[in-house]
């Protein structure tokens, strides 16, 4: 194993790792732009150029491999000085746009900067224009005069997903990044080149001019929207946040992990706000001669007797909950109320890809699973046929997410309905009564991946207009049924 | 110094030297029939006594960097460097259109020494008629079973695919040069790996010039020691000087190494056009920092000029007469720099574009003197921090033209006010 | 996707030539641009489909490389070496000169199809300098007087 002197500091590495990769070991940033730790070195910004003893000339930590006793420098007046310069270089033709710009806060530019800048000012003619608004995708947008021709985003889309949508034309000062005319960047992961982008040229209109990222609170959680369980941050209003906006959500970003490593998919990136939109605040009743809302007492009675015949009654719920809910669902009503008719479902199929995207758009069926037993399936169906054969009195339909099997509608029609869910969809007037939950972003709890990984997450906001979750949804249930189990809920809590 | 052979210039004056059969009437492919006779091994100590030295621009030595190629790993590839493009230079050119066999035999024994089946040569796109007579010298030598299967009825096989550049200085560097063979834009790479180890298509691979190639069959008739007695020690044989600018008789010589550079310019060019005197040379090219009238006492090998700060590089020898006007030069020459910058790397994509507009506001007669600070500082900024030698040379030479004409470009500005 | 059978053999043996079908694809662009004088988006895009790259990969390199162009040239393309050596021998009078005389600018066609113009780095002619290409002739030594008459002679010539 090839020991390496850097700065000082002595440190022992796996042979074939760079001096940045090293540095980064024993503690020590190394600045860069074109280097990314999803991605292979290129070395050509010369941001991480260093002294390496015996050699004349600087190179570049990030393609650099540690030869036995190596000693590098990071910070001689050399480096210092190259460091300086090569930022010059950048900023000549960089228009001052950080007032506008989103990366503001984020951006490898400024960061760089402000710690290796030189303040002198320099003779300058006029900058370059380039264009500022260039739409590489249907929600992507380049800004060529930010652009500091790190080339991540182009290696991305070779390395990464394959597709190598964009190019760099050109040559010398000419070269621009660019799109074959007609083919945009199409593929699940463009939301990442946002993210890999060290500073503002590649910005998205989902995010564009919402919020200043320092007026953000970063949430660590786990996206739901398969059986991946990528690792996100979830970007919500922070403490200052100064304006009253009635948004929420501001951003999903990949959070790294052996899971995902530095990337999520746009499915991920974008459809999870969505889970926050049209929220139900109120329990409904739905009667022939009107939709009202009632309180919480009201919509209970009005079907809290159904629970007197178990064997009349179906629950079905959802591969979205999370084993805490499930084991809920089980201890409560399948254990403490006898209901055996419980079965799971959830969001079809989709396309998966050998990247991240996973065909499984659930992201706890293994946890339902592991806690129901694997022929949770077919039990599933069973309690459909029954369902089909008008055998129940009463189904209980816990979860959004359930809407997309269609045997649930078969038999919604004729039986009485409740459904706990979080958000207005078209196809609840079939029931009687809503209930209102908290959603994803409002819970805690832990989802079990498809490669049986178990991964727990917070709450990343507060519940809308003080919705309950489902913890307290059953056990007001199962109190009104006249079943005590307070003493479970407080060793589940 | 007049006793010295005529190596790669030896038929320039023959008339239709490029036919094989008068090639071959004035003793050609005798060095290759002599060369399957030897075992590889012994071709490639031969060549690493002559010390022959790159002579594209780098200077590395031949023998030497054959030497890198692993034994175990196939396939192998030679890249012969025929993209001559450095300013001033027109040496490969003259091999090229008056005797390519020469080329041709020197890459057949390179290939069999080295255990090579598959050989590029790279030539730079406008050449499109002398790649033509190329192919036909290709096609003529495989026809004498000179090139192709079972090669003069031994075991080793050779193909030669002539491959036509597209307007790229850039792809004279050696990785640059893989990058366009491979399909794609010519942009250096990052050394390690070097293309010994990882070259073409991910193999092993050696580059080399097209004069250095033209050199070995004479090195195989007449052994490495022969050679390396020519010229200096550590820089045997030949040089093609290319000379060209304020010459009476511009044109390619053919001198030992380590003639000197005066008599090279007075001696063999004829000195200065119209009886003017000398006021600056470019010994290599425009990537080799320019020297004064007063530094040219110099030997042209890559050693000594090294240690006055310059290079000899592709022994491009381009004389300024003192009617030249520095800011023109550098006018020209940083032209060049940014119209060739592939724009890979932050200090010469940024530098040579600022290099560009700083000094076109000169050119107007709109600069001052903290413009000609800024230049002399912008050109520092790039030396030793690129990712290629484009980039560094640039600076330097800039940098060293501001340095020793700082005059001139002063003065100008007072004659513009 | 075209099958093989209806790819032009010209470039399949082309193709052949190479260890992989993106090693060709300077050579095949080098096809197109003979045959038709430029390279247009369709071009690329059926190359790209021939050698299993994307169009983006083939742009970039029509891009990088200025022999490939975007526009047809003129009957015949002159280019003007603007690098040093032939600078020192009176380039710029010379360019000066067939700029006037064919009334355009580097970059542009004459209007009758005949002449367009480029300045270009170091041909490799420095030896007699100061040169000019046209198509694939070279012209060196020039004077403004030889010049003068090479034009004429071009402008003369009937098309075919």
């Amino acid at each position: 194993m090839p020991f390496l002197i850097i700065d000082g500091k002595e440190i022992e590495v796996k042979k074939g790792t760079t001096i940045l990769e090293a540095a980064k070991l024993a503690g020590i940033e190394i600045p860069h732009f074109c280097y990314h730790p999803g991605l292979k070195p290129a070395g050509t910004c010369r941001m991480c150029l260093v002294e390496i003893s015996g050699n004349p000339k600087l190179q570049t930590a990030c393609t650099t491999e540690v030869q036995d006793g190596m000693v590098v420098n990071t910070n001689s007046p050399a480096v210092k000085k190259a460091r300086e310069e090569v930022l010059s270089f950048l900023l000549y033709d960089h228009p001052l746009d950080c007032p506008i710009c989103d990366k503001a806060g984020e951006c490898l530019l400024q960061k760089n900067y402000n710690e290796h800048g030189s303040t002198e000012i320099p003779v300058k003619e006029e900058m370059i224009r380039r264009e500022k608004k260039v739409f590489i995708s249907e929600r992507l947008i380049l800004d060529r005069e930010r652009c500091v021709l790190c080339t991540r985003c182009v290696r991305f889309l070779e390395e990464i997903t394959g597709t190598r949508e964009l190019l760099v034309s050109k040559r010398g000062d000419n070269s621009e990044i660019d799109i074959f005319q007609g083919i945009p960047v199409n593929n699940l992961y463009s939301g990442n080149l946002v993210d890999i982008c060290p500073v503002g040229a590649i910005t998205d209109l989902d995010f564009r001019f919402k919020a200043r990222v320092w007026f953000l609170k970063e949430i660590p959680s786990v996206c739901p929207l398969c059986g991946r369980g990528c690792n996100i941050f979830i970007d919500v209003k922070g403490e200052f946040f100064p304006s009253l906006s009635k948004e929420r959500i501001f951003r999903i970003r990949p959070r790294y992990s052996e899971i995902n490593k530095y990337w999520i998919c746009d499915i991920g990136r974008y459809k999870l706000a969505e889970l926050d939109k049209n929220r139900i605040a109120n329990p409904i009743l739905l009667e022939p001669n009107g939709v009202r809302e009632v309180s919480f007492e009201e919509a209970l009675m009005s079907f809290s007797h159904y629970f007197k015949e178990p064997d009349k009654v179906a629950i079905l719920s959802s591969y979205h909950l999370t084993n805490e809910e499930n084991q809920l669902i089980k201890m409560i009503f399948y254990d403490k109320m006898g209901i055996k008719n419980i079965g799971y479902t959830g969001f079809r199929d989709g396309k998966g890809d050998n990247i991240l995207l996973v065909s499984d758009r659930n992201p706890n069926r293994k946890g339902v699973k592991k806690l129901w037993g694997d022929d949770i399936e077919k039990r599933t169906q069973e309690v459909f046929q029954l369902m089909r054969r008008g055998n129940f009195n009463f189904l209980l339909l816990i979860g959004d997410e359930i809407l997309e099997d269609e045997n649930v509608f078969l038999s919604v029609r004729e039986t009485f309905t409740v459904w706990i869910l979080s958000r207005y969809n078209e196809l609840y007037h079939n029931v009687r009564v809503i209930l209102p939950m908290r959603n994803f972003f409002e819970k805690e709890g832990t989802f079990t991946n498809i490669d049986g990984i178990d991964q727990s997450f917070s709450s990343a906001l507060p519940p809308f207009k003080n919705v309950p979750s489902l913890k307290d949804i059953i056990s007001q249930i199962s109190s009104l049924s006249g079943i005590k189990i307070e003493k479970e809920l407080c060793e589940r809590s | 110094m007049s006793d010295f052979p005529k190596i790669i210039t030896q038929n320039f004056d023959i008339e239709n030297a490029w036919d094989i059969n008068v090639y071959i009437e004035r003793g050609g492919y005798k060095a290759l029939q002599k060369a399957l006779s030897m075992k590889p091994e012994e071709i490639v100590e031969e060549v690493k006594k002559a010390c022959l030295r790159g002579r594209g621009g780098a200077g590395f030595p031949a023998g030497v960097k054959w030497g890198f190629i692993p034994k175990e790993i196939k396939p192998r590839y030679l890249c012969v460097n025929a993209d001559e493009g450095e300013p001033g230079t027109f040496k490969d050119r003259n091999i090229l259109e008056k005797d390519p066999h020469r080329l041709i035999e020197g890459i057949v024994i390179t290939c069999y020494a080295v255990g090579i089946n598959k050989a590029f040569i790279y030539i730079r796109g406008e050449w499109r008629k002398i790649a033509r007579r190329l192919e036909r010298a290709i096609i003529e030598a495989k026809e004498k079973g000179f090139v192709g299967k079972n090669i003069l009825g031994k075991d080793f096989s050779l193909d030669i695919l002539v491959h036509r550049g597209a307007g790229a200085y850039i792809c004279g560097e050696e990785t640059a040069l893989m990058e366009s063979i491979e399909g794609k834009r010519g942009l250096p790479r990052i050394k390690p790996p070097f293309p010994a180890t990882k070259g073409l298509f991910g193999y092993p691979t050696v580059i080399n010039n097209v004069e250095t190639l033209s050199n070995i069959p004479s090195i195989v008739l007449n052994g490495g020691d022969w050679f390396a007695n020519i010229g200096v020690p550590g820089d045997g044989g030949t040089r093609l000087f290319a000379v060209s600018g304020h010459v009476e008789k511009p044109g390619v010589y053919e001198l030992p190494v380590g003639t000197k550079l005066k008599e090279i310019i007075f001696r063999w060019a004829g000195g200065i056009k119209d009886g003017k005197s000398l006021k600056a040379v470019f010994p290599g090219g425009i990537s080799a920092p320019v020297l004064t009238s007063d530094e040219i006492d110099v030997s042209a090998d890559y050693n000594s000029l090294q240690k006055i700060g310059s290079m000899l590089g592709s022994a491009a020898i381009i004389v300024m007469d003192e009617t030249t006007s520095m800011i023109d030069v550098l006018d020209r020459v940083v032209a060049f720099f940014h119209h060739e910058s592939c724009g890979q790397c932050t200090p010469c994509r940024e530098g040579t574009s600022i290099l560009k507009r700083k000094v076109s506001k000169f050119m107007k007669g709109e600069s001052s003197q903290e413009d000609i600070d800024f230049i002399e500082k912008t050109a520092n900024s790039m030396i030793g921090r690129c990712l290629c030698p484009l980039g560094d040379a640039c600076g330097l030479q800039v940098a060293t033209i501001i340095r020793k004409f700082r005059k001139e470009f002063e003065e100008s500005l007072k004659k513009r006010v | 996707m075209k099958e093989e059978k209806e790819i032009p053999s010209e470039i399949l043996r082309i193709i052949e030539r190479y260890p992989n079908k993106r090693a060709a694809l300077i050579p095949v662009l080098h096809v197109f641009q003979e045959k038709f004088g430029f390279i247009n988006p369709e071009m690329e895009k059926y190359i790209a489909g021939i050698l299993g790259i994307s169009p983006a990969s083939v742009r970039e390199v029509s891009d990088f490389y200025t022999m490939f162009k975007r526009r047809r040239l003129g009957k015949y393309h002159i280019t003007i070496c603007s690098s040093i050596s032939c600078h020192l021998l009176g380039s710029r009078k010379i360019a000066e000169f067939i700029k006037e005389k064919l009334g355009i600018s580097p970059g542009d066609v004459t209007k009758d199809g005949r002449f367009s113009l480029e300045e270009v780095s170091c041909l490799g002619y420095c030896d007699i300098s100061p040169v000019i290409m046209i198509n694939d002739e070279v012209y060196g030594n020039l004077t403004l007087e030889k010049v003068g008459k090479i034009l004429e002679e071009l402008s003369e010539v009937r098309d075919e």
